[in-house]
């Protein structure tokens, strides 16, 4: 395939290195980061909101602006997630777990320093992908049917149950209740309404954000009011060199790579996003030796791991929105309306025809990249202080905040109680024992399974063997066969 | 400490006195504070890129601002149903579509009826398309009927989800033509191109302006629209019409207000959405949206949907999906 012609990436450079243009990938950069940290906004709501703003503008402005909010706010959810416990946005959920960990363990200097460096890494790396194999990789895109989705998203629930805190057993039967609540709704097959209980607000579900904040956040802020730990209690926070970066980044060199690849295919496959992608790499992050390495070892691979594979997405959800039309997460969804107010249809003929609109696009992401690891890079220092605020003052500030959260999604109290009940209720399975990361994700991917499972199946005249004759969906079956051995043997060792 | 926490009081206070007060007579000096149009579907979609448009527009012509609200799921029901629950005095506007506004009462209860809403216009109509993958062995809407007459199930096809306008109608289209094709739903128009393209379905019945780069390119073939006229941005494409099918759909997009709102608040708001929905900017707009321009005033609208809901109570019933 053809690289982009040199002239057109220079006239792209030429568009984008403008004063004006700058300004408004930083502008964009910072909502992101505004967007992406508070519980309830997610980068696609900032995208859509911005839309109508670069109604009026030039291509280059509009696209600074909107996909600064896209790369920053991918990222900045993670800063809530460490410091908290409480992702931004449903794609940090995973850096939850091993951020969290380190920040109670006087690391949170170390976890944001890696969040911020791991996601510019991840950022990057799918660009490349996207500027050399945009329109190949397109056509892997369509070789997903619902057989595959289905394998895809059984593979990621199984990672996530396989290798969270506790037992295997104790993993499953949260995916399994997690999957349970994903029922809840208008089934999307079928069209009836089930386990709603004549409530309209439960018609499309359990949401996702306030399950996210009442798993995560709410029964956080439960344990702790019940442990009655002081701040005094946590160990001091320690400060971590930037020089020492580079070299812990080279250690864990391998995973950063294979969990950026991660989140690139993910990002390619349409209606999957940063959420699966950080999970599926926060499960590969797991490996045999981690009894052994310790908790810190473990939760600092998982947080490279999940950053790394959510803002790889961005330049993967961009390979089918720009050769095929086809949006690859939510996010590209709404730029297809920036795109086509600017007169651009995307879709085969864009990277062609348009080839210095293309290079715009990939240096402003490139510059928005760079500007989240100087950014957050600065921030680190302050940012920490928050857990030197005393559990008395600092929970309710954060019950009050998730409540904020859940009121902002729709401006209706509906989810604010949802939290509640939900939050209490992940209280109550957290004191058993049971992890909240397979919940959520059973939650998340239980829908795909089940819509994927029956349409492939009324797809392929109701044939089951398709699941194993196709390629792909049988690579990833043995895949979840392997994992399950290979977890079953672990925990039987402990 | 206690003449900040008395200074905070005495707000509060004087907030709440003026939220009472404040006079909501007849509506005589509407708008007063921000107006909300709730968009029943994502971000980005056809009928969310509708409301921004008017949005903006509106925003000038009333002067306060205009606060376009997503909320999706539920094929356009739980959005509605969302209005359906704000108060009733015109600060809360509706875009409504064809399926969540006239099926998806028929279907289910979703929280909402009909008639809880007043119409103050039709905005745009978006023409519906018949397309298959280029290396499709169909090439005519004919193809397509007669192998699925020959083998009932094999022929299968999507739409944007069980329930949508695209999916009840091409049930209708497959009763009147004595055949059956299983559908499997796309969760919105563009991931039901892609599973025709992926090769999962035969073909994909959806918004035209969800195509048309991948038809100019090649990957993608319409075979007809379901519309009176070919369609502006494919001139190639015939209609079902002249392949011998009498077979229309249209889907609208249109602008709501809650029954029950002042008729003084009604009759601004019409004024008003007719005098920007009739601009050269707004159309100039809606062109590079693909959609068409199809403006009905408030009460021919509501004829239309009258007509609408009359016409699905009785296909719904034919095809097995009503209540």
């Amino acid at each position: 395939m053809d690289l982009i012609p040199l002239d057109s990436v220079l006239a792209g450079a030429a568009a984008v290195f403008q004063a004006k243009v700058l300004l408004a990938i930083l502008i964009g950069v910072l909502l992101g980061f505004l967007f992406g940290a508070s519980p309830g906004l997610t980068a696609t709501t900032g995208v859509a909101i911005a839309t109508p703003l670069t109604f009026g503008v030039s291509f280059e402005v509009a696209m600074a602006l909107l996909l600064g909010i896209y790369a920053a706010g991918y990222f900045a959810g993670s800063i809530p997630a460490i410091l908290i416990n409480t992702p931004g946005a449903p794609g940090n959920a995973a850096s939850a777990l091993g951020g969290y960990r380190l920040a109670r363990a006087g690391q949170a200097d170390l976890a944001i320093s890696l969040a911020v460096v791991a996601s510019a890494f991840g950022g990057l790396l799918s660009l490349a992908v996207l500027m050399l194999a945009a329109p190949n990789l397109a056509s892997f895109a369509l070789e997903f049917t619902s057989v595959e989705y289905f394998a895809l998203g059984l593979f990621g629930l199984i990672c996530v149950a396989a290798v969270s805190s506790g037992s295997l057993i104790k993993g499953i039967a949260g995916a399994a209740l997690g999957m349970a609540l994903g029922t809840v709704g208008i089934d999307e097959v079928g069209g009836t309404t089930r386990f709603t209980f004549g409530l309209p607000e439960l018609q499309s579900g359990i949401p996702l954000i306030p399950a996210l904040i009442a798993f995560f956040a709410v029964a956080e802020l439960l344990l702790q009011a019940a442990a009655q730990q002081d701040a005094a209690d946590l160990p001091r926070q320690r400060l971590h060199p930037v020089v020492r970066l580079p070299g812990l980044m080279l250690r864990n060199g391998w995973l950063l790579l294979r969990s950026a690849l991660t989140g690139t295919v993910i990002g390619i496959l349409p209606g999957t996003g940063p959420t699966i992608a950080a999970w599926i790499a926060y499960g590969q992050s797991a490996r045999r030796k981690d009894a052994a390495e310790g908790e810190e070892r473990s939760a600092t691979r998982g947080l490279i791991a999940a950053e790394s594979a959510n803002n790889a997405v961005t330049g993967g959800a961009l390979v089918p929105l720009l050769t095929l039309g086809i949006p690859g997460d939510t996010v590209t969804a709404v730029l297809i309306g920036a795109l086509l107010i600017q007169g651009i249809d995307p879709g085969p003929f864009f990277i062609f025809e348009h080839g210095d609109l293309f290079a715009q696009i990939l240096i402003i992401l490139v510059i928005s990249a760079l500007l989240i690891l100087i950014l957050g890079l600065g921030a680190r220092r302050v940012l920490p202080k928050i857990l030197t605020i005393p559990p008395r003052i600092l929970l309710p500030i954060v019950a009050v905040l998730c409540a904020a959260g859940g009121f902002a999604i729709h401006h209706a109290p509906f989810e604010v109680g949802l939290i509640a009940v939900l939050g209490i209720g992940g209280y109550v399975l957290a004191r058993f024992g049971f992890p909240m990361a397979p919940i959520v994700i059973g939650l998340v991917l239980g829908p795909i399974i089940e819509v994927n499972l029956r349409n492939g199946l009324v797809a392929n005249d109701m044939d089951v063997t398709v699941f194993v004759t196709r390629p792909i969906s049988a690579v990833l079956l043995a895949a979840i066969a392997v994992t399950l051995v290979w977890s079953a043997l672990r925990s039987r060792r402990r | 400490m206690k003449t900040w926490k008395a200074a905070a009081c005495a707000a509060m206070v004087a907030a709440a006195v003026a939220t009472v007060a404040s006079p909501r007579l007849a509506g005589a000096d509407y708008p007063e504070k921000p107006v909300e149009i709730i968009v029943p579907f994502g971000a980005g979609d056809a009928l969310d890129s509708t409301a921004r448009v008017i949005a903006e527009r509106l925003k000038e012509k009333l002067g306060v601002p205009i606060i376009v609200k997503n909320i999706p799921g539920a094929g356009g029901g739980k959005g509605t149903a969302e209005a359906n629950k704000a108060a009733r005095d015109g600060y809360t506007l509706l875009m409504g579509s064809t399926g969540a506004l006239t099926a998806r009462p028929l279907i289910q209860d979703p929280g909402y009826k009909t008639s809880d809403f007043v119409p103050l216009a039709q905005l745009v109509e978006v023409p519906i398309g018949l397309a298959v993958a280029a290396d499709s062995p169909y090439s005519s809407v004919k193809d397509i009927v007669e192998a699925a007459a020959k083998a009932p199930g094999k022929v299968k096809y999507s739409t944007p989800g069980p329930g949508a306008t695209q999916h009840i109608n091409m049930e209708i289209f497959a009763k009147d033509q004595g055949i059956q094709m299983p559908h499997i739903g796309g969760r919105g128009g563009k991931g039901a191109v892609t599973k025709a393209l992926s090769g999962e379905v035969d073909f994909v019945f959806v918004g035209a302006s969800n195509y048309t780069s991948l038809a100019k390119a090649g990957k993608l073939r319409v075979l007809a629209v379901a519309a009176d006229e070919r369609v502006p941005y494919l001139p190639e494409v015939p209609t079902f019409k002249e392949q011998g099918y009498d077979f229309t759909v249209a889907v609208w997009f249109g602008l709501l207000t809650h029954d029950g709102a002042p008729q003084a608040v009604v009759d601004k708001l019409r004024g008003v959405v007719s005098e920007v929905a009739n601009t050269d900017e707004t159309r100039a707009l809606y062109k590079k949206f693909n959609l068409n321009e199809a403006f009905l005033d408030g009460s021919a609208f509501q004829k239309r949907i009258d007509a609408n809901v009359s016409k699905h109570s009785v296909v719904l019933k034919d095809i097995g999906l009503m209540k």
